[in-house]
């Protein structure tokens, strides 16, 4: 086991690299000379050669790269020049508000799309199956920004049951943070769940019409404990491949969600550094989501080794 | 060169007479019969005739100021009402509608053809080429499209354009994987060998004999992937980084609307039912191609 997540570790870091590589080039890929662009429009003569140097421009582009690498690594983003703030520590403000949205969407995902799924999977075409059937066309038809302006105009301007805009840390007041919450994570949420569902249903869908969930019937079980103890336990493989693979489908739903309910975030970070051209600023941000997908994707193939012993040996 | 065509159609002939043009018209035929086709069909037919007839069909300016009032309720002079600055909501979603059609359209095809040709090229000669063009698209399809996106809209700035490209870029790689899958397929079939006997020319064999029976499954992917592009324009023009403003822009629409949601429920609600008509049609058009051009794939 030890030896399949070293494996799959080794596996992850050249796209790690290939990616770190892309995010590199992406600064020197702008027209124009980078040290000018960085320094921005109001930017001095001494400026621009003062951020030349920072930058190593003067460099080979494998030395700037490396350069760049270790800086990274010791949490050195650089200055945003339309800020004139360290660009870590406008990470670090932005990203709390974030992960929270993405922790309480991931759980509305998986509380809505897995029981539904369910369901939906051990009686085929009952009335569970429709309401699954019609929740995931709605759901994966509707995307999440969308359904988030309908519950905003519904829920929080006619009815007034939840704030219209906003985040508040759930460290300060959990009871406000989950009302500042509740709108977005659903709005995130529910297009995770409707993939959810769906694969649940194909899985479990399969595995019930196994011999050995026949067996398990022939020997007088009940159906629940059949469900739970023989089918669930082998369907749930693949299910949990997908939760882990939608992590990274998550996070960017949650970035655009956020400016729905303007809630501050890495979503208005980047939206607005994009605009601003505060190239270093979305160059970070950027870096920080390639890598927490890349993440995911680690964490998928590892659970499934875990889960499905006759992966591991291959 | 017409006895190469012919030697391919009466191979092709033995299942049931699937010369192109019945290949492509039992596929359409397919769409039709099912009635989530048929609702895909009805809604994109209406949603393209409002877009492409905008013109003709909006009975306003979309970027006038001279309409009576702000934020006019829906009414028979202003169908979807009217918004901050006194401009006709109905004609401004249909000429954002226009828009975001045009950008998405254009851009997946540009992908498309881009892609196809790198996929069909790499399945057709194989070797070096093919492994080192489908671990560049590995490491592209790994990233979702949005990713990308901002990384594109970085380096070239926002605005439409970007967007475009940005689109442009994500659907190659989608397409180059299906593309090579078709080939490897194709490329070893009796027909194929035929026409390379009689003397095709390696252009002629791709594009004329395999590109033609390799479509349905990159017809379906086009649908979905149109679906994806139309979700993306909308988002960045939502997230306020592809509009140039006064243009109206499905996205753009919905954005401002969200500032005005207790003085103009009508501002969200048209627009947003419209891109909602949009992407309902396109996933069931997806849905209803995939399943006339493989009828073994239909839902158990």
């Amino acid at each position: 086991m030890l030896a399949y997540v070293f494996a799959r570790f080794l596996q992850a870091i050249p796209v790690l690299v290939l990616a770190s590589i892309a995010v590199f080039l992406m600064l020197r890929l702008v027209p124009g000379d980078p040290a000018e662009l960085l320094a921005g429009q109001d930017a001095t003569e001494e400026d621009v050669v003062r951020i030349r140097g920072q930058l190593g421009l003067n460099d080979s582009l494998p030395e700037q790269y490396f350069g760049w690498l270790a800086d990274v690594f010791q949490g050195d983003l650089g200055v945003s020049f339309a800020r004139g703030l360290p660009v870590s520590r406008m990470l670090r403000t932005a990203i709390p508000p974030t992960v929270e949205l993405a922790v309480a969407a991931y759980l509305v995902a998986v509380v809505v799309g897995i029981p539904l799924g369910i369901l939906g999977g051990i009686r085929p075409r009952s009335g569970w199956d429709w309401t699954l059937s019609g929740f995931t066309l709605v759901a994966i038809g509707i995307p999440g920004f969308l359904l988030g302006i309908i519950m905003l105009w519904i829920f929080s301007v006619r009815l007034d049951w939840f704030p219209v805009f906003g985040a508040v840390s759930i460290l300060d007041d959990p009871v406000d943070s989950l009302r500042h919450l509740a709108l977005p994570a659903i709005a995130t949420g529910v297009g995770v769940a409707a993939v959810l569902a769906r694969y649940t249903r194909t899985t479990i869908a399969e595995v019930m019409g196994n011999d050995y969930v026949r067996t398990a019937r022939a020997k007088g079980l009940a159906e629940s404990r059949v469900v739970v103890r023989h089918a669930l336990r082998n369907s749930m493989i693949p299910v949990v491949t997908v939760m882990a693979l939608q992590v990274g489908g998550l996070l960017v739903g949650a970035v655009i969600v956020e400016q729905v309910f303007t809630r501050p975030g890495l979503g208005r970070l980047v939206v607005n550094a994009i605009q601003a051209r505060d190239y270093l600023v979305v160059q970070s941000t950027l870096i920080i989501l390639v890598t927490v997908f890349i993440g995911a994707n680690l964490a998928a193939d590892i659970a499934y080794g875990f889960l499905d012993p006759r992966v591991r040996g291959r | 060169m017409s006895a190469v065509t012919l030697d391919a159609e009466l191979e092709l002939s033995w299942w049931g007479r699937k010369t192109r043009e019945s290949l492509l018209f039992s596929t359409i035929n397919g769409i039709i019969r099912n009635p989530q086709g048929m609702v895909a069909i009805i809604g994109l037919v209406l949603l393209v005739v409002g877009a492409v007839g905008a013109p003709v069909i909006a009975q306003y300016d979309p970027v006038d100021q001279g309409a009576a009032g702000r934020f006019l309720a829906p009414s028979t002079d202003h169908w979807f009402g009217t918004d901050e600055l006194r401009r006709d909501l109905f004609s401004r979603t249909l000429f954002g509608l226009r828009a975001s059609l045009a950008v998405s359209l254009i851009s997946v095809a540009v992908g498309t053809s881009i892609g196809v040709t790198i996929g069909f090229l790499a399945g057709f000669i194989g070797g070096l080429l093919e492994a080192a063009a489908m671990r560049l698209v590995d490491a592209l399809l790994a990233f979702p499209g949005l990713i990308a996106a901002l990384a594109i809209l970085n380096i070239l700035g926002p605005g439409v354009r970007s967007i475009g490209i940005a689109i442009a870029f994500f659907t190659i790689p989608a397409f180059a994987r299906l593309a090579r899958a078709q080939m490897l397929a194709e490329k070893n079939k009796d027909y194929v060998l035929a026409s390379q006997a009689l003397g095709a020319s390696p252009q002629r064999v791709v594009f004329r004999h395999i590109a033609i029976n390799a479509f349905p499954p990159l017809l379906t992917q086009m649908a979905l992937l149109m679906a994806v592009a139309v979700l993306i324009t909308a988002a960045l023009s939502f997230l306020g980084l592809g509009d140039n403003p006064p243009a109206p822009s499905l996205g753009g629409l919905l954005n401002v609307s969200r500032q005005y949601l207790r003085e103009a429920w009508w501002y969200a609600v048209f627009p947003g039912a419209v891109f909602a008509l949009l992407l309902f049609s396109l996933n069931l058009l997806s849905d209803a191609i995939n399943e006339a051009s493989s009828p073994y794939q239909r839902r158990r």
